[in-house]
């Protein structure tokens, strides 16, 4: 049960770290590729439409493969999320209701499977792959600095890029901090105990790793104001087109446009 | 005079008392040392007098003005080297840690990108430009750390334990990098319990003790005197110690040979 904890962590950390990377410098432009990621991403998250589901993952899997970014960290990150969903998701199979096209039997519960259900979780997790699909392929891409200066150049408030550029750099930092509390708490455990009891050690964790953030935070806003002069960054840069922000961008647009013509 | 700290009283939330009229200056070209035991405010002295934390109580003047007037302009003024190198890295690259303060002085990228490109160069960063800052070693995050202040030319460094964690060869860097700073005219103030290192680089010493900063006089001085750098929980650097052994042991051959 504790690997399993462990390697969790340990690939949630990873992940974090994959897409904190450079990214391809000449391939898109940072402010036209975060409007096309931002439309393509959104409409992913709230429409019901498989087909157009389908396309907007099929078009992360392609510029992924088109750029020559990380094929093996774009389907890690896209299963990752998928697998999660899911399983969260499979409740619903069974709790809503509607056409019962099944029944399992555990004697004496018997779960009953509805057709409107399965559509649900199915959608649901169609949803969350096609999001995290074409959300990840702009990030490899990009890479999450760059992605941050075409949200900086939208006229973002600095604060929310701020918050997403510490989060992308304190999310990993905080997970190996945790489990390495979870191997010093293990290493005090000097005899078999009941699993139940090993959880209420390793659960103080949390409490740790709270005032840990508290501690972190505080020194952060000390770093960062001591290298603040101004109130505003100095630098600002203008567009350039390219051929694939052209292309991206105009289906993105067309998909828009096509789902908003037939009714979202 | 470059800083002046007058009279300095802090509290931390529950009622927690560590400075109690802490007092001392830095003039320009002069390294000043602030030495203490563990917790007694050597942290929260740097802090303050960089304008990162306000005093209860007392003045903290930077060219006779007072600090807290001029900010944030004034920190261009000032490079804070944190304690722990973790504490100071904020950025996703090495490069964007370099340029942080670059982008707000500086009117174009391109600047921005020569000025990071000399600093790197200066410092060996090179090869670590694109790296993620927390995933280097201790000894090359302090000398992002390090290059990130040095890069807008502050007039003023403060340094927290600047030796913490390093190793010979780069705590003697250290050495040199301060000395060549105060031979441009800089001033330093270091906060350490590096005694051999603080003997080597420091022209005046304080005293942290009880919330109150003694001393100020040479570093020869202070470092010779046991009660103050007991106050200190410090011993004598070894270089003033076997010093002192020679003259005891020179002293006694002279007893010797004018006995004979």
């Amino acid at each position: 049960m504790d690997t399993l904890t462990r390697r969790f962590l340990n690939e949630l950390a990873e992940i974090f770290d994959s897409i904190n990377i450079e990214g391809k410098r000449d391939f898109l432009d940072p402010t036209l590729a975060a409007v096309s990621s931002i439309i393509l991403t959104g409409m992913a998250a709230f429409t019901s439409d498989i087909k157009l589901l389908g396309v907007i993952f099929v078009v992360g899997g392609i510029l992924v493969l088109s750029s020559h970014s990380s094929f093996r960290i774009w389907i890690k990150i896209v299963t990752l999320i998928t697998a999660y969903t899911l399983s969260v998701s499979i409740p619903a199979v069974f709790l809503i209701p509607g056409r019962i096209i099944a029944d399992i039997s555990f004697s004496p519960v018997t779960l009953r499977v509805s057709y409107e259900g399965v559509m649900e979780t199915l959608i649901f997790t169609l949803r969350a792959a096609a999001s995290a699909s074409i959300f990840t392929a702009f990030t490899l891409v990009l890479g999450w600095r760059r992605l941050m200066d075409g949200l900086r150049r939208l006229r973002i408030p600095k604060e929310i890029i701020q918050l997403l550029i510490f989060s992308i750099i304190y999310i990993p930092l905080f997970l190996k901090e945790a489990l390495k509390m979870l191997s010093a708490r293990e290493a005090r455990i000097m005899r078999r105990i009941k699993l139940r009891d090993t959880w209420k050690v390793l659960a103080t964790v949390i409490g740790d790793l709270m005032l840990r953030s508290y501690e972190v935070s505080w020194r952060l806003e000390k770093a960062v104001r001591a290298r603040t002069f101004t109130s505003e960054q100095t630098i600002q840069e203008g567009f350039r087109f390219r051929p694939p922000d052209l292309l991206l961008l105009l289906t993105a647009l067309s998909l828009l446009t096509l789902k908003i013509s037939a009714g979202i | 005079m470059l800083l002046r700290v007058e009279d300095v009283w802090f509290k931390y939330p529950g009622n927690i008392e560590v400075l109690k009229g802490a007092s001392f200056h830095a003039d320009n070209g002069e390294v000043v040392a602030i030495i203490g035991a563990n917790g007694s405010g050597k942290t929260t002295l740097l802090m303050i007098s960089s304008g990162l934390l306000e005093p209860d109580k007392g003045k903290v003047l930077l060219d006779g003005e007072p600090l807290y007037k001029m900010l944030p302009e004034a920190r261009r003024r000032i490079g804070v080297l944190f304690q722990n190198p973790d504490d100071q890295l904020f950025n996703p690259t090495v490069y964007d840690e370099l340029a942080f303060s670059l982008n707000q002085l500086l009117p174009s990228k391109d600047e921005v990108n020569r000025r990071v490109m000399e600093v790197s160069g200066r410092f060996g960063l090179d090869r670590l430009l694109h790296r993620t800052p927390y995933k280097l070693s201790v000894g090359e995050k302090r000398i992002v750390t390090l290059a990130s202040i040095l890069a807008y030319n502050p007039e003023l460094l403060l340094l927290d334990e600047p030796t913490a964690n390093l190793s010979l060869k780069l705590t003697e860097e250290m050495k040199r990098f301060i000395l060549h700073f105060r031979d441009e005219g800089k001033s330093v103030v270091i906060a350490s319990h590096d005694v051999d290192f603080i003997a080597k680089t420091a022209d005046r010493v304080y005293v942290l003790y009880d919330g109150v900063a003694f001393g100020g006089l040479s570093a020869k001085v202070i470092l010779s005197d046991n009660s103050l750098l007991e106050m200190a929980d410090m011993r004598m650097p070894a270089s003033l110690h076997m010093k002192n052994q020679e003259i005891h042991s020179q002293v006694k051959g002279w007893k010797t040979t004018a006995r004979g």
